[in-house]
């Protein structure tokens, strides 16, 4: 009888290691999904918001070399892209680093942290306009 | 029922969970490897690009004006 009840504790143990590492695995795997989706999705849109500032500084250097502003003009001119520029780059690089610490999480097995910056994450991009994959 | 009986219908049915329980932990353990050979794709630093652009383009204007 001592024998069947030590048997007994032995199977409910490994059944609930079995369910333990199912679960584990199971929401790795959604976390490490979403951190993946959302980097396709981010990382162009940071890229593409860059070039548009980019894009508009070099319309200004153009008429800058051409004389038809100043070097103070344009200066000014770059100071008001640059404006709104570095603020939507701030909201990205928080973006960033919070990928970038929910994939370290992930990669580290901290799967309750991972979730919790997945879930700043996803504030942080639908702050900034984002849609949330 | 004897208790050989009793034990050997534990056994059969404790034999396959355990069986079970080695494939899973096998299967885990060949996740985990993928995994850790799978790094999460990084956002880029775009930002550090249109910060030098900026630099470059005010040390050309700052160049215009010495001329």
């Amino acid at each position: 009888m001592r024998l069947i009840c030590v048997l007994l504790a032995f199977t409910a143990y490994t059944s609930s290691a079995v369910v333990l590492t199912a679960c584990g695995a199971s929401a790795e795997m959604r976390t490490r999904t979403a951190l993946e989706t959302l980097a396709q999705v981010v990382d162009p849109a940071y890229e593409a918001a860059m070039a548009g500032c980019t894009a508009q500084e070099a319309v200004v250097m153009e008429r800058a070399r051409a004389g038809a502003l100043s070097p103070g003009e344009a200066r000014a001119q770059l100071d008001a892209i640059m404006g709104p520029c570095l603020q939507v780059s701030a909201a990205f690089e928080r973006i960033r680093k919070l990928h970038d610490q929910a994939a370290i999480l992930v990669e580290t097995g901290q799967l309750a942290q991972a979730e919790q910056a997945l879930g700043e994450l996803r504030k942080a991009w639908a702050l900034l306009g984002g849609v949330n994959p | 029922m004897t208790i050989s009986r009793q034990v050997f219908e534990f056994a059969r049915i404790i034999l396959p969970e355990l069986f079970s329980l080695g494939v899973e932990l096998f299967e885990r353990h060949k996740g985990d490897a993928a995994a850790a050979a799978r790094e999460i794709t990084r956002i880029r630093d775009h930002g550090k690009k249109l910060r030098d652009v900026d630099a470059a383009n005010r040390a050309e204007l700052d160049e215009l004006e010495k001329k």
